[in-house]
């Protein structure tokens, strides 16, 4: 995966044929995972926390249904193939939504998986080899993407 | 003679409140370490929620890393709430504490 150009407000990356199957594998596919309840606070566990994680956990679900659509635009709509050559053109607002996509199924993976403080562990499953394969797919693109073309 | 200089005892004089807002609790944003969440990516998204430059993001994406932990800001409960949910969106692992 590759930078070819930025302009504006643009990006334009250049994908192997096996990343461009694997990414958009990723974004058809998504949601891989369930998605798991979020704490608003750690040591607070009044009425008023208890409501403020209801409605955050309600945002989440929603955003997820979100990402959802979004997930199968960005597959038809900005991947795309050209003389065997593939490319993905990204506006700013779609990068931050591919980020979020990407990361929701790398930590979702992660979840799964038990929450393991070594993610390199050697899977003793073919499911955990599954999930492992799928977070560290999905960090591979959201790592170049935000390396790449990103002005700080 | 000499003066003697005696003690003063100065008043202690409390500022009147402005308004409601100040009475109002305040909340710190905590962002928590994980094991998964990518050091570059953390730094991307402090910048996009918080509009920091990379340099302080950075610096609390390395506290983060480091100490388990970083207090982002501390705001009412309202922007605590914005904030938290906008980091979660993002999948961070997020809370707002009380603050005394």
């Amino acid at each position: 995966m590759k930078l070819l150009n930025q302009t504006g407000d643009r990006w334009e990356y250049e994908l192997q044929q096996k990343e461009a199957e694997v990414l958009k594998a990723l974004l058809t596919n998504f949601p891989f995972t369930k998605l798991l309840p979020a704490r608003m606070s750690k040591g607070n566990h009044d009425a008023e926390s208890f409501d403020r994680e209801n409605l955050l956990n309600i945002s989440l679900t929603q955003h997820r249904g979100e990402l959802k659509k979004a997930a199968e635009k960005l597959a038809k709509e900005c991947l795309s193939e050209k003389a065997g050559i593939w490319a993905l053109k990204l506006k700013p607002e779609y990068k931050e939504i591919l980020l979020q996509i990407l990361n929701d199924t790398r930590t979702g993976a992660w979840r799964e998986l038990g929450e393991p403080e070594d993610i390199h562990q050697k899977p003793d499953s073919p499911a955990k080899l599954q999930l492992g394969t799928i977070m560290n797919l999905a960090g591979y693109f959201e790592e170049h993407l935000v390396s790449l073309g990103t002005k700080y | 003679m000499p003066t003697v200089l005696e003690p003063v005892t100065k008043p202690v004089l409390r500022k009147k409140p402005e308004s409601d807002d100040d009475l109002a609790p305040t909340f710190y944003v905590i962002c928590w370490n994980d094991p998964v969440n990518l050091m570059v990516y953390v730094t991307h998204v402090f910048m996009k929620i918080f509009g920091w430059n990379r340099q302080k993001a950075e610096k609390h994406m390395m506290e983060v890393h480091e100490k388990g932990k970083s207090v982002l800001t501390r705001e009412g409960a309202e922007k605590a709430e914005f904030y938290v949910h906008q980091l979660h969106k993002y999948k961070l692992q997020a809370t707002m504490e009380p603050a005394e």
